[in-house]
């Protein structure tokens, strides 16, 4: 992961079409029937989910 | 339910329900898991097809046809209308129905499905794919099989875990949105397409009809785009413009590979199937169609490794060879083609549009088009002509 870069995806927003997943470079986004998440371990920063996603749903988190 | 099967199937789509006909037919015992409630839902598709490619793969039954449209209608960025109708006609698909009886014929042939089955992971053996692991109402089990072939879409994990390349980078994906909308006012006869940079920058936006006023009214994007505007703001604004005031029942939101052709979708023990294996048009997206086909190769060719005691990624290779055979030149083709159509400026494409109609309709065939492309648009002919010829 970047450092102090993260990408959160809200389930709420979510239509989970997976997208996200096929672009991702680093399998860190993990698709269920109706859940998403982000595996921050395997996150490597590229924020190519947040440019693809038809919806643009995941959102890029910067911690202090 | 048994804890092995010769070939167990992830994914319960066209190309999944398809694999596991044709392996159950073959004699193959057959598990095929779907992570969702319900085979055929949610409809992740503009659900359109050609008449005469469908009908040459299974028998088409009338409950699966929306309504069968004549023809098409191109849409330039200047409004410049052409219709054409290449004499087959189009057949936009009730997929419900449509992925629903492809599972039931696969049932009927011996494949046992099992639905909200979400697959976490592979099992290994001797690096080998050996089964599956399963997470299904809470209960996590295991599935030994022979030979696991993925068919879980676009996002597909299955060939990640088993170690292939099967990440589909932006530049090699469609990101869409679309909306089933009713209330459309007339009821549009055939199909359209509309191009240009206000509608869908570098690639193209659909209405589908569906019968009875409604239809399928979508569009997909490239990376450039995306990075401007997301598909569903896009998507609002095409609705305000082609069909305003009508209802939408149903908002979805997908991908589309538009790769070229790729050899490496089989593994020790494992095969990938439709869209897991970017075997859709890379120049119109459409999927359903090389998801039968390449489905029916794979479960032919697990059913006869598993006969033959070799799953080797060798053995398995026989089936990337009957695909390549069956559609690799077409995908290439496509590839090609799609890469100078989705370039040209919207006064590229208002040139030939202007060329087309000015082309009698009942001459507009394949071959007149190709003709007054060749003249006036080099840089398109000259793809086309590599294409083709």
């Amino acid at each position: 992961m970047k450092q102090n870069v993260r990408y959160r995806i809200s389930a709420a927003a979510c239509d989970f079409c997976g997208v996200c997943v096929a672009v991702c470079p680093a399998g860190a986004i993990e698709l269920k029937e109706s859940s998403v998440r982000v595996l921050d371990e395997l996150c490597v920063g590229c924020g190519d989910c947040a440019v693809m996603c038809p919806l643009g749903v995941p959102v890029r988190e910067e911690a202090e | 339910m048994t804890d092995r099967a010769d070939v167990v199937v992830v994914g319960g789509g066209p190309a999944g329900s398809w694999a596991a006909r044709s392996a159950a037919q073959a004699g193959a015992s057959v598990m095929v898991f779907e992570k969702d409630r319900e085979i055929g839902l949610p409809v992740r598709c503009a659900e359109g097809v050609s008449s005469r490619g469908l009908e040459g793969l299974v028998t088409v039954r009338p409950s699966w046809i929306a309504r069968e449209v004549r023809g098409a209608k191109l849409v330039a960025p200047d409004g410049t209308v052409v219709t054409a109708c290449p004499g087959d006609t189009g057949t936009v698909l009730h997929r419900k129905v449509f992925d629903a009886d492809l599972a039931a014929m696969a049932a009927e042939a011996g494949a046992v499905f099992l639905t909200k089955a979400c697959v976490t992971g592979l099992l290994r053996e001797n690096g080998a794919v050996s089964g599956v692991r399963v997470e299904h109402l809470g209960r996590i089990f295991d599935v030994a099989a022979k030979i696991v072939i993925g068919a879980d879409g676009v996002e597909s994990a299955v060939g990640r875990w088993a170690g292939l390349d099967t990440r589909t980078p932006p530049e090699f994906i469609a990101s869409c949105a679309q909306a089933t909308v009713a209330g459309l006012d007339p009821d549009p006869e055939l199909a359209e397409f509309h191009f240009g940079s206000a509608v869908a920058p570098g690639g193209y936006a659909w209405v589908f009809p569906k019968g009875g006023r409604t239809a399928n009214v979508g569009l997909g994007v490239p990376e450039a785009a995306c990075r401007v505007r997301k598909p569903v703001d896009l998507l609002k604004d095409f609705l305000e413009r082609r069909c305003p005031g009508a209802s939408v029942l149903t908002w979805i939101a997908g991908g589309v590979p538009l790769c070229p052709p790729r050899g490496d979708i089989v593994a020790d023990g494992l095969i990938l199937v439709g869209d897991a294996a970017h075997q859709a048009s890379p120049l119109t997206g459409g999927g359903i169609l090389n998801a039968l086909i390449a489905g029916r190769l794979a479960g032919e060719t697990a059913a006869g490794c598993v006969r033959r005691g070799d799953v080797s990624k060798k053995a398995l290779g026989a089936y990337v060879k009957a695909w390549m055979k069956a559609e690799g030149e077409n995908i290439e083709r496509d590839f090609r083609i799609k890469k100078v159509v989705y370039g040209l400026s919207d006064e590229e494409l208002n040139g030939v549009a202007r060329t087309l109609s000015a082309i009698p309709e009942e001459k507009r065939t394949a071959a007149e088009i190709f003709k007054a492309g060749l003249f006036k648009h080099p840089k398109l002919a000259f793809e086309m002509f590599r294409s083709f010829f």
